[in-house]
């Protein structure tokens, strides 16, 4: 009876709310619905987002999982296989364009719209090439993204090293800059000693001192000869 | 070979003498220098002076500055270089630079035909960990260098660490074979040496020289190089030939344990004279910024 007396009491407190309360339920349903509707929507637009525009760090650990992959296949794929691998990951990873001007100096607003055209495409072709030649062999090493820091005038310096067993780490500090709203490596240094001057104090040395055709010339003989002496 | 110390007597006189003469030389080489030096510090030293060169570059060929006409003069292209710069483009004073080339030659058939392969077979003799050992006991033996530099820059949290270091290394470390204060407590060695402690009271660099055997340097480092003489211990080793041995020893041990950097440095080289020459003052400079 008692339990009869408690069904009684809870339909009729069913049936009472039912009745009562209807507008209010309707206007939590719908609250309910939009609010799902809206986590929905800024799911869906947040997730292209994090997909399509990732981090300075982010950047840095697809390249070195590429670069480690090159490294660990390096016998198996060869120079070309390895020259390959690195291309399309070195073309999205790297402000390749901003690169090569940076590189020439002053140099590069002399030079006409096709020849800028033929150095980049040289320059990026030596770029891949370096690496595809100097990251031959794997004997356990790691690469670990340590932090991120900045940006300090647009720059993010991202800290990564490649740790050997037995052996003392080697520090790699990448600087990326944010160009058409893409985090891009534009410079890396290593032991205080920017890449990007460095190559810059030599593709200047040799402009001035042999001229621009030179120069991409001997950029082409190197890359000749990563392929040569580095294929396998 | 004897290896002894020399506390007192005419060891150390003749390792002073043997000092004072290389420092003379240096001093007055800095003096016949001098003009040199003040040659390469003004505005028109060598980085303009080499545009003027490229301006001057023969008919046909393929000097861009000279192609294009008046819109890619050296001044009016440098007006243009400006937020979209990464790094700088610095000139690096090189007015000694036939002697530089050549000594650059003279090092670099050196480390390929005659340092490499020796190199090659003191690895295959002496494992890795040997040879980390020795240079380990040569880095000890150096502290004086680098507590001294710490002080003179007024860095007494890098002196204690060199000093702690010592203590640690000498003794829990064999005397310095393994470095045990790096590996157990996180204490890294202070590369001090007297070049950057001359930067830090703000002495420039004066201008690159390349010596032979040792490598590129600058005015500065040279004479830092000849301060920090004073302060290694091996080098009041007598007889002379003792202290010069055991300098090419640490020298020869070091190499040896990175000896296909230079390898890999040349090869990826478009200029390697060039490179080297820049890659030698940013190093150095960064050791200056770090401070």
């Amino acid at each position: 009876m008692r339990a009869g007396e408690r069904k009684d009491c809870c339909y009729n407190r069913g049936r009472l709310s039912r009745s009562t309360d209807a507008p209010a339920v309707r206007r939590k349903g719908l609250l309910l619905v939009s609010g799902a509707l809206f986590l929905v929507c800024a799911l869906i637009s947040s997730l292209p987002a994090a997909i399509e525009k990732p981090g300075p760090a982010d950047v840095i650990k697809r390249f070195n999982s590429t670069l480690l992959e090159s490294m660990k296949k390096a016998d198996e794929l060869g120079y070309r296989g390895r020259y390959n691998l690195l291309e399309p990951i070195i073309r999205d990873s790297f402000a390749l364009s901003f690169m090569a001007d940076q590189s020439v100096g002053r140099y590069w607003r002399g030079l006409k719209e096709e020849e800028r055209k033929a150095f980049l495409k040289t320059y990026t072709e030596w770029t891949i090439a370096t690496y595809a030649a100097r990251f031959d062999g794997y004997s356990g090493e790691k690469f670990e993204t340590v932090s991120e820091s900045g940006p300090e005038r647009g720059i993010v310096t991202v800290l990564s090293k490649i740790i050997e067993p037995e052996k003392d780490s080697v520090d790699f500090y990448y600087k990326l800059r944010k160009m058409d709203n893409k985090w891009l490596i534009v410079d890396i240094q290593m032991s205080g000693v920017s890449q990007l001057a460095l190559t810059r104090a030599q593709f200047v040395s040799v402009i001035k001192n042999k001229g621009f055709n030179n120069l991409a010339a001997m950029l082409r003989k190197k890359i000749e000869a990563f392929a040569k002496g580095k294929e396998q | 070979m004897k290896t002894r110390f020399q506390g007192n007597g005419s060891g150390r006189q003749t390792a002073g003498r043997c000092f004072e003469k290389i420092s003379l030389g240096l001093v007055l080489m800095f003096f016949l220098l001098l003009p040199v030096i003040v040659y390469a510090e003004t505005p028109s030293s060598s980085g303009a002076k080499e545009g003027a060169v490229a301006g001057e570059a023969g008919p046909g060929g393929a000097d861009i500055s000279k192609k294009d006409g008046a819109d890619v003069t050296d001044a009016a292209a440098e007006k243009e270089t400006g937020p979209e710069e990464i790094a700088p483009e610095e000139s690096i004073p090189d007015p000694l630079e036939p002697w530089n080339r050549a000594m650059f030659t003279f090092n670099d058939r050196l480390y390929f035909w005659v340092m490499r392969p020796v190199s090659k077979g003191y690895n295959a003799v002496f494992p890795e960990p040997v040879r980390v050992s020795v240079n380990n006991f040569f880095s000890n033996l150096s502290t004086p260098v680098r507590f001294v530099n710490c002080l003179l820059q007024a860095q007494l949290k890098c002196a204690g660490i060199e000093l702690a270091r010592l203590s640690v290394n000498s003794t829990i470390g064999f005397g310095g074979l393994f470095d045990v204060a790096r590996y157990n407590w996180h204490m890294e060695k202070q590369d001090k040496d007297f070049g950057q402690t001359l930067g830090s009271y703000g002495i420039k660099d004066g201008f690159y020289i390349i010596w032979p055997f040792l490598g590129p340097s600058s005015l500065r480092d040279t004479v830092g190089m000849v301060g920090d003489g004073y302060l290694t211990p091996w080098d009041y080793l007598t007889p002379w030939y003792n202290a010069a041995g055991a300098d090419a020893g640490n020298y020869f041990n070091e190499n040896a344990l990175t000896i296909d950097d230079y390898k890999d440095f040349k090869e990826s080289a478009i200029e390697p004279y060039v490179a080297l020459r820049d890659a030698f003052f940013q190093h150095r400079q960064s050791l200056y910024k770090k401070e």
